[in-house]
């Protein structure tokens, strides 16, 4: 009798050890996971959406790779606000140092789709402190 | 209101002549250099010929002209996956509002050929001549599925889709003209390409005078605002300019991506001042197309703008001056 008594005392003991090697275990991996976190493999090696709109040039010889697939990111791209905001300004135009519009300069390559590569187009050189014009176009 | 005084602006030097369908622009202190105007031109060509989409040789043209019916890869210049890479920022940044893939319904619309090709429609004609009514329709976001590949760099389209980078490569093409000018010549430099301008360098006494108005042609006496910018790019984008008819209706050349037509909202015309002009240009298209949504849209992307309704009244927010 007593030593069936002790075998199930030893039953339940083995239950808990049991129970608690399982517990620990899964303890200790999320305790592992957070601790190191991982990177998400990709199939290529990608660039962020927000790729630089200004030039950039790769170094020759650079063995890069980069892939734009963008279902595979999801973070929004931002415009960049400029380093200090515009100032007022309120200058006099002289009409005469207005840039030529294209419309009375006559373009050598208007029945011509290629360009000016070859066909120096038509200037106008003038020096003056009049505004530089932003206009649809 | 306080007003700031006038800014003494120093007198620059300003060539120009035509190129890419507008009016380039160059500016700098001190007497003409053969090098800066070499470099801008240099820079102008190169964009001309990857990403035009009027050159049947060019690198947009050669990709478009490839059967549409499966996936098609081109081997792409490094300028021309930049251009692409830019397209998709833009869309990205814009929510879809600027969207690279509307080539086949501008196309639709008439604007198939070169712009001087077109019936175009002065930018003094009223707008209400453009007004019509829309059909919003179901259109899915593509411009997610384009991939830019780098070394080699190469550009694949997805089945049936095809591009047009008028709405960001001229800005593109200012930003690095400007910035190859000022390396060339070692002073501060400003490009500009119609309402896309760029800067780059040390800026002159009293910063880049720059005149915002409805169309880059009227020249600096037309209604508008004079500014000043120490660095980076302004862009101006208006639904007044680049009007053609087709039959008896004028359209222009701002597309919602939603309808596949010409955009008919509040602003007629939008300048935005950005770190490059290239953002600027993105954010002055995206919002003519987002049209109420525009100002809060702006104001959560930092940048500062000037925003002009279709009666001619202006706003302006985000650090704009007054």
């Amino acid at each position: 009798m007593r030593r069936d008594a002790a075998l199930r005392r030893l039953r339940v003991v083995n239950r808990f050890l049991i129970g608690g090697a399982v517990a620990a275990t899964g303890l200790l991996t999320d305790v592992t996971a957070h601790a190191f976190t991982g990177h998400k493999r990709r199939v290529a090696a990608s660039t962020p959406v927000a790729a630089p709109p200004v030039p950039h040039r790769t170094a020759p010889g650079a063995a890069r790779r980069h892939r734009d697939h963008h279902l595979r990111h999801h973070r929004r791209a931002a415009l960049r606000p400029p380093a200090n905001a515009p100032t007022r300004a309120t200058t006099p135009a002289p009409q005469a140092a207005t840039p030529a519009p294209a419309a009375t300069t006559p373009a050598p390559q208007a029945t011509t789709p290629a360009p000016q590569a070859t066909t120096p187009a038509p200037q106008v050189t003038t020096t003056s402190a009049a505004p530089t014009v932003s206009g649809g176009s | 209101m306080a007003h700031t005084p006038a800014a003494p602006f120093a007198a620059l030097c300003a060539e120009s002549w035509d190129a890419l369908g507008t009016t380039a622009v160059l500016r700098h202190e001190g007497p003409a250099h053969a090098g800066a105007r070499m470099a801008v031109e240099r820079e102008l060509d190169a964009i001309d010929a990857a990403a035009s989409r009027f050159r049947a040789d060019s690198e947009l043209s050669r990709l478009n002209a490839m059967p549409a019916t499966a996936p098609r890869t081109l081997l792409a210049s490094p300028l021309f996956a930049q251009a692409v890479r830019l397209a998709i920022h833009a869309a990205d940044a814009s929510r879809g509002a600027v969207d690279p893939t509307l080539a086949p319904e501008l196309a639709g619309l008439g604007y198939d050929r070169d712009w001087d090709e077109l019936i175009a429609v002065p930018s003094s004609a009223p707008l209400a001549d453009a007004e019509r009514i829309v059909v919003y329709r179901s259109r899915r976001a593509r411009w997610e599925e384009i991939e830019v590949d780098d070394d080699p760099a190469r550009i694949t389209l997805p089945a049936g889709m095809q591009l047009d980078l008028g709405a960001t490569a001229k800005a593109l093409a200012a930003d690095r003209a400007a910035q190859a000018a000022h390396e060339a010549s070692g002073v501060g430099v400003l490009v500009a390409l119609g309402g896309d301008i760029a800067t780059s360098g040390p800026p002159p006494s009293g910063g880049w005078a720059i005149h915002v108005t409805d169309d880059h042609r009227d020249g600096p006496d037309a209604p508008g605002q004079t500014i000043a910018i120490q660095t980076g790019g302004v862009a101006t984008s208006s639904i007044v300019t680049r009007r053609w008819r087709q039959g008896s209706r004028a359209m222009h050349h701002v597309l919602d991506p939603r309808s596949g037509q010409p955009v008919w909202g509040p602003w007629r015309t939008v300048s935005v001042a950005a770190a490059t002009c290239a953002d600027a240009n993105i954010a002055s298209t995206a919002a003519l197309v987002l049209g109420r949504d525009a100002r809060p849209w702006l104001a959560e992307q930092g940048l500062p703008a000037r925003l002009v309704a279709r009666d001619g009244s202006a706003v302006v927010q985000g650090g704009w001056p007054q």
